[in-house]
């Protein structure tokens, strides 16, 4: 009899829908003027004067011919923007693909940072926090949030991290990749990092565009598939400013995680990082463990957009880079409602179980804390 | 333990360096002030000649964006990847594991002899 019984709950596990939880989603406002009431009477004037869109201006923004960044099927049915809608969003992704959780990360504040206008890019960052925890974090308590900075102004930003970052739903910082002004290893940002781990935040670092002070790295993509593909490289260049700036001897609580910018390069990185380390330590005596070490004790890497190689022969080598980098290092992102969004099991679906379903969920319950979906 | 002399005490001036080869062996020869240390001219890294790097200090594990340095005159840097040794020791600044031979080496009357 309870071996019958053992049988059926086995058989039910085994059809049990894999839970998903999503750490790269950009809700937006219906529009730019849902932000208003959460800056002060200054700053709503200056922007409505300056007919603000929502991109700031002077910065020069790349055509995206796909749809211009959004999925085309993501505009809520009663209009507005992609992902402005908590119960659109639910419907089309949250319910089909069995999310528990998802990790809001503001849809555009990715390039805040990019305004020379300092005190601005500050006020709008502040607006996002508020206006987020508003309309989204109080309205579900399966969504995690993160606290939004104008990281050009690195004291401001810690402030506004000590200001939202003990809301029990934010759970990381959002930097771009694109830093304001040198590397993120440089010392002017350590107020930042200090104050994600005072708040017991993870810093998640997301795709942004080169324009205003951002600069391109290493040059300026001509065509939108080429800076897609170059993403990668401003990854691996602030890796690399990040470990010899020492930032994780200085701050060694500290836990990033790196989205939208791929992973399969991460072992030639890290394995360089090792030799130019070995040999030139004498300029760098605080980096006091090996490079890849410290990327595999305290970075973490969004799966999206996954790699489909061209050829079926080569999707061996996907699951080695990933072997190569630990399979626990690897978090599912979708980048919903953005166009090159992933969906969780189709776009793994060539990985065995046990890594995807490490991917899927069981990396982000171990980094973020959050309670196992499965049990 | 065979006694090899291998050249005048002034020959090697104070803060400099000199290759010998003792029977099928390459040795550099370091002097500081006035105390000798010899060790193996090879480097196990890639098997540069260590004597044809150059002589400075350590600059051992610090905290971020500070620098100690010490051990001035004792520490020869590879001319190729720059590994840098402890000629003392033998050892690898940055990691003991990796190690270089050492020789006992004296000044005996005006005499530089090497026990190998």
């Amino acid at each position: 009899m309870a071996t019958t019984i053992d049988k059926r709950e086995e058989q039910k596990t085994k059809k049990r829908k894999t839970a998903v939880i999503d750490v790269d989603v950009h809700p937006n406002p219906k529009s730019y003027d849902d932000l208003l009431p959460y800056l002060s009477d200054y700053w709503k004037d200056f922007l409505t004067d300056a007919k603000w869109k929502g991109v700031f201006p002077g910065i020069p923004v790349m055509a995206i011919v796909a749809n211009a960044g959004h999925r085309m099927d993501s505009i809520p049915p009663e209009g507005g923007l992609g992902c402005s809608s908590l119960s659109f969003f639910k419907e089309q992704v949250v319910d089909k693909y069995n999310y528990a959780n998802a990790i809001l990360y503001p849809d555009s504040t990715f390039m805040l940072a990019a305004s020379p206008q300092h005190e601005m890019a500050t006020a709008v960052a502040s607006a996002y926090n508020d206006w987020q925890i508003d309309h989204w974090l109080s309205k579900d308590s399966s969504l995690r949030g993160t606290v939004v900075i104008a990281s050009q102004d690195p004291e401001e930003a810690a402030r506004e991290i000590d200001r939202v970052g003990s809301h029990p739903q934010m759970i990381q910082v959002g930097l771009s990749i694109h830093s304001p002004y040198g590397g993120w290893g440089d010392k002017r940002y350590h107020p930042i990092w200090e104050a994600a781990v005072r708040n017991g935040l993870i810093c998640t670092f997301h795709v942004s565009v080169p324009g205003g002070i951002f600069q391109a790295l290493p040059v300026r993509g001509n065509y939108y598939p080429e800076t897609q593909t170059n993403n990668g490289l401003t990854y691996q260049n602030q890796i690399s400013s990040i470990i010899f700036g020492g930032v994780f001897e200085k701050f060694p609580d500290l836990r990033m995680v790196f989205v939208e910018g791929g992973f399969a390069w991460l072992p030639s990185v890290m394995y360089t990082m090792d030799t130019h380390w070995r040999n030139l330590r004498r300029e760098v005596p605080w980096v006091k463990r090996p490079p890849s070490q410290t990327v595999r004790e305290h970075m973490w890497f969004g799966t999206q957009p996954f790699i489909e190689p061209e050829h079926p022969e080569d999707e061996k080598h996907v699951l080695q880079i990933i072997e190569m980098i630990g399979t626990n290092k690897i978090l599912f992102a979708s980048d919903y409602p953005h166009w090159e969004f992933d969906a969780p099991q189709q776009a793994l679906a060539k990985l065995p179980a046990e890594v995807r379903n490490k991917i899927l969920y069981k990396n982000a319950v171990d980094l973020y804390g959050f309670e196992d979906p499965m049990k | 333990m065979m006694r090899n002399v291998l050249c005048k005490r002034d020959e090697i001036p104070p803060g400099d360096k000199k290759i010998f080869q003792v029977k099928k062996t390459s040795i550099v020869v370091v002097r500081k002030e006035d105390k000798f240390f010899a060790i193996r001219n090879g480097c196990p890294h890639q098997g540069a000649e260590l004597g044809k790097g150059s002589l400075g200090g350590a600059a051992p594990p610090s905290d971020v964006k500070e620098y100690c340095y010490e051990k001035q005159g004792e520490v020869l840097y590879c001319p190729w990847h720059h590994w840098s040794f402890d000629v003392e020791t033998g050892c690898s600044v940055y990691d003991e594991k990796i190690k270089v031979k050492t020789y006992d080496v004296k000044v005996e009357g005006d005499d530089v002899v090497l026990y190998a």
